[in-house]
């Protein structure tokens, strides 16, 4: 009696960042204007200065988050308490006013900040997550794009009436964000007393994410010890190489000797697929092929999905195809689900999927298009407060100014990471009215794709 | 104090749309932009259409802000042309608005009774409607009874059968645009004891609403939850709040068949109290996908005429508004636009701490002193004297005598790119 | 790779589906019967049922048929397939002859089924002309089939099962698809098994096709409510067919395109864009081309999980862990609830299954008669109503079942589902749950009563036989005080005695009393509904042929009737009347009795007064209930209490999912039974010992005497995200574990509690017959109420 079952739950903590970060907005008084309005206000209350009410209105400031309730109130306002409300503005537009901060903008690179207009971007959003762990939660309707590009370019979908949507978030009820990853069998087979005599190769994870190998110029030991422990605290698996007795690790290998290097890890990621015979007879786990989206990868991961246990298909970290005509992740993706559906492989071999997947919305997107799970990048470097320099498109070119960080630190803002974005898809899952993670794999009926919903909606308009 | 800062904030907000602001300022976003906030306030202090602001369209590059209509001048008279739309098209017991629009469901807790009051003069003296939203019936809306929508939603918080039998309209709120599919929350913290009674629960506990209907999980359950409030209140127009999921043909055309009046649906850039970030993004399709494909079906089944299509999410201004009866809306709710028009910064910020700075979005009893009842609804009326004026002069040079002539009319649009 | 898939590969892959039509629900039923039963009985509980369709689509199917009503030999009806074509275009008959069944099947006999004027039934589209071969594969065309297609591993029968199969497609694919004109399809093509379907209601079927006197051992019929609607094709209609079933299907998948992706990758296309046919299609392809034991099978659609899955053996464990692997990808999600009917080579006999969605958001009822009828359908005024037309031509032993239960889906206890088997052979009706553990009604047994009831004689009763209570029964209708006799035979109805007979057979006779005694008090029906007497005492209002909603409903007259001053209403022959009790507003003085099958929402929005059910309730039961009180006397349905915001609820039997839900202020409530998970969720009921509100869980049978059940809660969820409230469970064995409270966690149960919920104890005492002292006793000793009641609070609130 008393079963030790325990529903999967991450637990948040308060990671303030180590590292001064720019808000959105930045507050601006003029002083000789305060300093004639405090005049005027003065007068006009002189007189009724012995009552203490109104000694308290005459105190009393516009701002009611405490930009100007430091001892020398709007002379020197307390930037960082800005929200952005401009009631100061309202109050005393000759006085103040609010403007953008440039510095803020100027973080990340363009894929990671592509417009501050709206009051937070996409590394804001990485940072709120990484520091609170909570869902990002604000008032007022969507201020963005009307829609954009790549995962800009489609919605999720919700459940209505027909189907009803399931209340999923706080645990409230049952939605289960495992997948599988490694190989399935095609059916179950059973000898013939009624034994079941087939087994799958696979290995379970709790969310739908693993952290991916990312390159020396911009890791270090921090990183990569916060990476290992926070995988191992969620459960999950990390990508990386030169590892051995890592459970929690898919070890990524370059050769033979890697491979027999790596016998303890969850599994082997190949750099070459030709190792894939040999490496097949050294290691019995999920053994699984990392695919590059080059020229020509669609033909190569249907030929690849019949020997591999899994395919790991790597965009750069902007999310596009490395092919001369690129692409985004999202097509290629649809490209290789549907093929395989096709080819009638697509239930046995796990996609995994990587590059640019830098926010919460991202995963189910990538799910939806084809993807059994997906890996990370730049969305570590930046909960972790790396500084881009440049651009961050290409793994091998990319800089970044890496901090050494507390390894307890790194680890609490991933976990906290995977904390937010876990009840985010558990949001997107409820609204969609689907309960296991592993059945939005390719589940297109609940995907909008905005080119195809604009051409129906304006397609007989002039013009479009 | 309130009244020190009270007059602070209305004197200032009379003021910026003239003093203007500066190019870097913090004001607006893409969907309301600083010019869009700014051209409010002008209207809704002077009941005119600004001269030197954009009010038309905001920066948000697609859908409303890339649709305008083909002008050409015609005989009619401005003054001539009708803006009434009716609310009930398939049996007896007419509701008929003055305007092309009403107002959409806020409850109080999530805003201020102040504000709920203005809005409620401002729908009575316009003559046409607002809602409740999910928080209960509070007594100082009766003598405005005839102009409020009793709002069923999933939590169905302060419902109770004589709040739907004093209601001309009823709605059922089966999602909303900025949260499709998603439930709501009140911190205990701001469970009162006035929100408490109204929503006939415990003070200082936290509220939820669920994701669904639990009682309605098909098309079938949703047709006998219809029939519930018909047994409860015969001769209530049901309205029928949903949001804009792939098949929200197939939800307008259910809800019909279940014997709804009025289907609304609220597309994903609509505002709310408080939601998700990645919700009001990703989940569903914008108002403007949605208004051609609901329009397009329901006539393909024959009974577009038998049922009055409301849209809503994302409606910031009269052209919105044509644009949206354009696409095929009979007519559009509205509500971001009302909180700009009593001084609203689109910042966000309304589930902070005290919530919203000028005491829109609060229970706080200091930032709820701000807006008056009077001063709030001639502000909303003013706005509406401002967008009718501008949509009668639009149909009149679209040629047009009825904003009910409009409703389709794709014809008329064009997509500038 | 698995042959038939290998060979399926080779048909001609039409485009794979995105998107299905959308379906809103539907009504469903299934009938099991050890004796051949004929297709009128289904007509009553699909006409009740048909404000869950809305007449564009009926079906229904039978199996175990009669050989000589199809004027075939015993040995053709056995060994033939039945491939039934119906022609859209009667013109296309030839073409179809001539492609289809001539040149691959040996005919043994054909026939065209006979029709009515569909004009006549109110029918707005022409249901197809339908024509039924009976055929066996030409032994030269199988030959070539198993050698084209490298078949030769299977058994020649699984050979020509796919034959069959694959001739069905091309049929299909030429003759109906959703691209081109549609002039024929298949409606069915198994061995002793017939679908038939039309754009109607599903009742409409049966007289359409003259099927009144068919009989069959296995019935499902079908009304479909799709959300489209200007054209209309028979196709659409449910059942859908794999091979050897025939599947309905009440419910909308979310995961549509990931299921359709799933068949695709094995080969198969579907044609007819609705989840039902993708639904039939898996489970054929589950059952026949990779043949899964039905145990596996179920797993493999409903997947057991959370904590359900952890108290499974751990035998099984390793094997559902195994299949959830493989198939939980491409398991249906969202509501559904599938009703099959089966004659598959590898049972034993002929099939009726049920199997709900894991997170049963479906209505659904299963039911038990002796060991001769089985039932399965979306409400059980619909089981009662088949039961009732049975019992009347005296082929029922009674108008009830002597079981009724809901099944919970993807458990450990039940699997969510159940099998009726009729053996072949012996014509024996055996009933399953997933795990093959067998259901049996437990006979009555009264001399495990240990009590007595109020108003009869137990020990006089106890030894009479039918015919003798009967007596005895209209001994009591006859006596002058008629409310009297109402009320003494109510009693009668309501409460546990030792008999000789079996109570559903009591129960029968009660109701023929009541009746009488019932027509001694003013009285109106619906056609004196306007000639109604001054208020008096109480009224009795004849249901029957008042409509089940609408202005001129029972409920709407309940509030008319009350408005007119009467303070006692007395409801009798509900069968299925919604929203009773509904649209009164503030009301104190008034109390109604229900009497048969009171349907969904009663009592909801009850503002003050009583309403007394003597039988069972259904859905939706008391939503938002503000004040008053509502006793059941037997089980409730899904979804009971939602967001109710006070009042008191009694009930004697269980409760199906999601009590409570969503409820605030101060509900009182007393279940008797259990419920089967997601008691109070989001509970906000303040705290109780403060005027709040709370449930009391007694987790009892009360059928014989007071029985603990095996566990007081089997749900995984008890006050998830609750913020207010308690749940009081009887729980002496402390089998309620942390982990069933997700979000909320046990609290002394102190003296302060017990002078709570003891007077609302002794109410369910006075009204059940369940005493205060049974209930502190556990194990035969009498126990202080802290080591037999519980209390579980909402655990604080995480963010």
């Amino acid at each position: 009696m008393g079963s030790t079952y325990r529903m999967f739950r991450l637990r948040a903590e308060e990671t303030p960042p180590l590292f001064p970060q720019p808000g959105p907005f930045l507050p601006k008084v003029s002083k000789p204007g305060l300093a004639r309005l405090i005049l005027k206000e003065a007068l006009g209350y002189n007189r009724k200065l012995l009552g203490s009410a109104h000694r308290e209105a005459l105190l009393s400031r516009p701002c009611i988050y405490g930009v100007f309730s430091g001892p020398f109130g709007g002379f020197s306002p307390r930037v960082e308490k800005c929200t952005g409300c401009m009631r100061c503005v309202q109050e005393h537009p000759e006085v103040c006013s609010v403007v953008r901060n440039p510095a803020f903008a100027e973080q990340g690179d363009s894929y990671w900040t592509p417009t501050a207009a709206t009051g937070s971007t996409p590394l804001s959003t990485v940072l709120y997550e990484a520091h609170t762990g909570k869902v990002p939660v604000r008032g007022m309707g969507y201020k963005g794009a009307f829609r954009g590009e790549g995962w800009d370019a489609m919605w999720t979908d919700m459940s209505e009436i027909v189907r009803p949507t399931r209340d999923g978030v706080y645990g409230r009820e049952y939605i289960s964000t495992s997948v599988d990853i490694g190989r399935r069998a095609s059916h179950l087979e059973f000898d013939a007393s009624g034994d079941l005599i087939t087994s799958s190769r696979t290995v379970e994870i709790p969310i739908p994410i693993i952290f991916d190998a990312l390159p020396e110029q911009v890791s270090n030991a921090d990183i990569t010890e916060s990476i290992r422990t926070a995988a191992g605290n969620v459960g999950t698996l990390f990508v990386g190489r030169y590892v051995q007795k890592e459970a929690r690790c898919i070890a990524l290998a370059g050769d033979l000797d890697s491979v027999r290097a790596a016998q303890r890890c969850a599994a082997i990621e190949l750099e070459d697929a030709a190792l894939l015979q040999e490496a097949r007879k050294l290691f019995s786990g999920p053994l699984g092929v990392r695919l590059p989206t080059k020229e020509g990868f669609v033909e190569r991961a249907v030929e690849l999905s019949r020997t591999a246990d899994f395919l790991h298909l790597c965009a750069d970290y902007h999310g596009r195809t490395f092919e001369s005509t690129e692409r985004h992740l999202k097509d290629a993706l649809l490209d290789v689900h549907q093929r395989l559906v096709q080819e009638g492989i697509r239930n046995e071999v796990t996609l995994i999927a990587s590059g640019g997947i830098i926010l919460a919305e991202h995963i189910p997107k990538a799910l939806l298009c084809g993807a059994d799970a997906v890996a990370l990048d730049t969305a570590l470097l930046v909960a972790l407060q790396a500084r881009f320099l440049g651009e961050c498109r290409f793994p091998e070119r990319s800089a970044i100014q890496r901090h050494r960080i507390p390894v307890e630190w790194g680890t609490r803002r991933i976990l906290n990471l995977m904390t937010s974005w876990h009840h985010q898809l558990i949001e997107m899952m409820s609204a969609m009215g689907v309960r296991e993670a592993r059945r939005l794999r390719g589940n297109v009926g609940r995907a909008l794709f905005a080119d195809e919903l604009e051409r129906e909606a304006f397609g007989d308009i002039q013009g479009y | 104090m309130a009244e020190k800062h009270r007059a602070h904030i209305r004197r200032g907000i009379e003021l910026l749309p003239q003093l203007g602001l500066p190019q870097d300022s913090a004001l607006g976003d893409l969907r309301w932009t600083k010019e869009l906030i700014l051209a409010t306030w002008w209207q809704a202090l002077t009941g005119k259409s600004p001269e030197n602001i954009e009010h038309r369209i905001g920066a948000s590059g697609g859908g409303f802000d890339r649709l305008d209509f083909k002008l050409s001048s015609s005989g009619i008279a401005a003054e001539q042309v009708s803006l009434s739309i009716p609310l009930n098209r398939r049996d007896s017991g007419q509701v008929t608005l003055s305007l092309p629009w009403y107002g959409g469901g806020m409850s109080l807790g999530s805003v201020s009774l102040n504000f709920m009051l203005s809005r409620a003069m401002a729908a009575k003296a316009a003559g046409t409607l607002t809602s409740t939203g999910e928080g209960g019936y509070p007594s100082e809306l009766l003598p405005y009874k005839d102009h409020v929508i009793t709002q069923v939603a999933t939590g169905m918080f302060g419902v109770s059968e004589e709040t739907i039998q004093s209601c001309r309209v009823m709605e059922f709120k089966y999602a909303q645009g900025a949260k499709p599919g998603l439930g709501g929350h009140l911190l205990a913290d701001k469970v009162t004891a006035e929100v408490a009674r109204m929503r006939e629960s415990a003070e200082k506990t936290s509220l939820y609403s669920p994701f669904p209907f639990h009682s309605v999980y098909s098309v079938e359950d949703h047709k006998k939850h219809v029939d519930w409030v018909k047994t409860v209140h015969p001769g209530v127009l049901v309205s029928v709040k949903v949001s804009t999921p792939i098949d929200v043909e197939m939800v307008a055309i259910g809800s019909y068949d279940a014997g709804a009046h009025i289907i609304h649906i609220d597309g994903g850039y609509g505002g709310t109290g408080a939601a998700p970030e990645i919700a009001k993004k990703n989940i569903a399709m914008p108002i403007e996908l949605a208004i051609p494909r609901v329009h397009r079906y329901l006539s393909s089944e024959g009974v577009r005429d038998k049922v009055t299509l409301i849209a809503s999410g994302g409606i910031r201004t009269a052209y919105d508004v044509a644009k949206a009866i354009a696409l095929g809306a009979d007519g559009c709710v509205i509500g971001t636009a009302e909180t700009i028009a009593v001084g609203c910064t689109h910042c966000g910020n309304c589930e902070r701490g005290r919530g919203c700075q000028i005491g829109i979005c609060t229970t706080d009893e200091l930032l709820g002193q701000f807006i008056q009842p009077e001063w709030g609804a001639r502000r909303l009326l003013n706005l509406y004297s401002s967008w009718a004026a501008q949509l009668r002069e639009l149909l009149a040079s679209l040629g047009l005598k009825s904003v009910q002539e409009l409703r389709g009319r794709k014809d008329l649009l064009v997509y500038r790119r | 790779m698995n042959p038939l898939t290998a060979a399926r590969r080779l048909l001609p892959q039409g485009a794979v589906p995105q998107r299905s039509e959308d379906e809103g629900g539907c009504g469903v039923i299934g009938a099991a019967s050890a004796k051949q039963l004929e297709g009128k009985y289904l007509l009553t509980a699909l006409r009740q049922m048909k404000n869950r369709g809305n007449g564009k689509g009926g079906g229904i199917a039978a199996a175990g048929l009669d050989a000589r009503q199809l004027g075939v030999s015993a040995r053709v009806l056995e060994e033939d397939y039945i491939l039934q074509v119906a022609y859209l275009d009667p013109s296309a008959r030839d073409e179809v002859e001539s492609r289809f069944i001539t040149p691959r099947f040996r005919v043994d006999k054909g026939r065209e089924v006979a029709m009515r004027d569909y004009r006549k039934l109110g029918l707005e589209v022409p249901p197809p002309k339908v024509v039924q071969y009976f055929v066996r594969a030409l032994p030269a065309e199988l030959e070539s089939f198993i050698a084209k297609h490298h078949l030769a591993a299977l058994t020649r029968d699984a050979a020509e099962d796919e034959f069959v199969y694959q001739n069905t497609y091309l049929l299909n694919s030429a003759f109906y698809s959703s691209l081109q004109e549609k002039r024929a399809f298949v409606l069915s093509h198994a061995k002793n098994l017939v679908v038939f379907k039309l754009v109607g209601y599903g009742d409409d079927v049966i007289p359409c096709y003259k099927l009144e006197n068919l009989r069959a051992h296995v019935w499902i019929g079908h009304h479909r409510y799709p959300t489209k609607g200007a054209v209309w094709h028979p196709g659409g209609a449910h059942p859908f067919i794999g091979l050897h079933d025939a599947l309905v299907h009440n419910g909308d998948f979310s995961n549509y395109s990931s299921t359709v992706a799933y068949l695709a990758e094995r080969g198969i296309t579907p044609l007819f864009l609705t989840d039902t046919e993708v639904a039939a299609l898996l489970f054929d392809v589950l059952r026949r081309t990779y043949g899964y034991p039905l145990e596996y099978l179920i797993e493999a659609l409903a997947p057991t999980t959370e904590r359900d899955f952890h108290l499974l053996p751990p035998e099984k464990q390793r094997i559902y862990r195994e299949i959830q692997t493989v198939h939980l990808p491409s398991s249906p999600d969202g509501p559904w609830f599938f009703i099959i009917a089966a004659n598959a080579p590898q049972s034993s006999g002929y099939e009726l299954i049920g199997i709900t969605d894991t997170s049963m958001l479906r209505p659904q009822v299963f039911a038990l008669q002796g060991k001769e009828l089985g039932l399965i359908a979306s409400e059980r005024q619909a089981i009662d109503a088949m039961l009732g037309s049975l019992h009347e031509d005296g082929k029922a032993a009674s108008s009830r079942a002597d079981r009724y239960w809901n099944a919970r889906g993807g458990s450990h206890t039940d699997g969510g589902a159940f099998v009726f088997t009729v053996d072949r052979a012996t014509r024996e009706l055996r009933c399953a749950d997933k795990f093959g553990r067998e259901i049996k009604v437990q006979h009555p047994d009264s001399a495990a009563i240990p009590y007595d009831i109020h108003n009869a004689d137990s020990g006089r009763i106890a030894a009479m036989d039918l015919a003798a209570f009967r007596k005895h029964a209209l001994g009591i209708a006859a006596g002058k005080d008629k409310l009297a006799a109402v009320e003494a035979l109510t009693g009668l109805m309501n409460l546990r005695y030792p008999s000789k007979e079996p109570r559903s057979a009591l129960l029968d006779v009660l109701d023929e009393a009541l009746v009488k005694a019932l027509s001694g008090l003013p009285r109106c029906s619906w056609a004196t509904q306007r000639k109604l007497p001054k208020p008096g005492e109480a009224l009795a209002v004849d249901c029957q042929d008042f409509p089940v909603e609408g202005p001129e409903s029972a409920a709407r007259f309940v509030v008319k009737a009350s408005r007119m001053g009467w303070k006692r209403l007395l409801l009798y022959h509900l069968r299925g009347h919604r929203f009773i009790g509904s649209g009164l507003g503030p009301e104190s003085a008034l109390r109604v009795d229900c009497y048969g099958n009171p349907g969904d929402y009663l009592g909801s929005g009850l503002d003050g007064a009583e309403v007394h059910v003597h039988g069972a309730g259904q859905d939706q039961l008391c939503q938002i209930l503000k004040s008053g009180k509502v006793v059941i006397h037997g089980d409730v349905g899904q979804t009971m209490g939602y967001a109710a915001k006070g009042g008191e609820i009694f009930i004697r039997g269980n409760c199906a999912g999601r009590p409570l839900i969503n409820a605030v202020g101060k509900p009182r409530v007393v279940i008797n039974g259990t419920c089967l998970d997601y008691l109070a969720e989001s509970f906000m009921a303040g705290d109780p010992l403060k005027g709040g509100g709370f449930v009391v869980l007694n987790g009892i049978s009360a059928e014989r005497g007071i029985e603990e059940l095996e566990t007081p809660y089997p749900g995984g969820n008890l006050l998830s995200l609750a913020s207010g409230g308690a749940i009081y469970v009887r729980d002496p064995q402390r089998k309620v574990e942390e982990s069933q409270l997700n979000g909320g966690k046990f609290a002394p149960f102190t003296a302060e509690d017990w002078k709570l919920i003891l007077p609302y104890l002794q109410e369910n005492e006075r009204l059940f017959d369940i005493t205060v002292g049974l209930l502190l006793t556990v194990d035969g000793e009498k126990r202080a109420p802290e080591d037999v009641y519980r209390k579980v609070v909402p655990a604080g609130m995480r963010h």
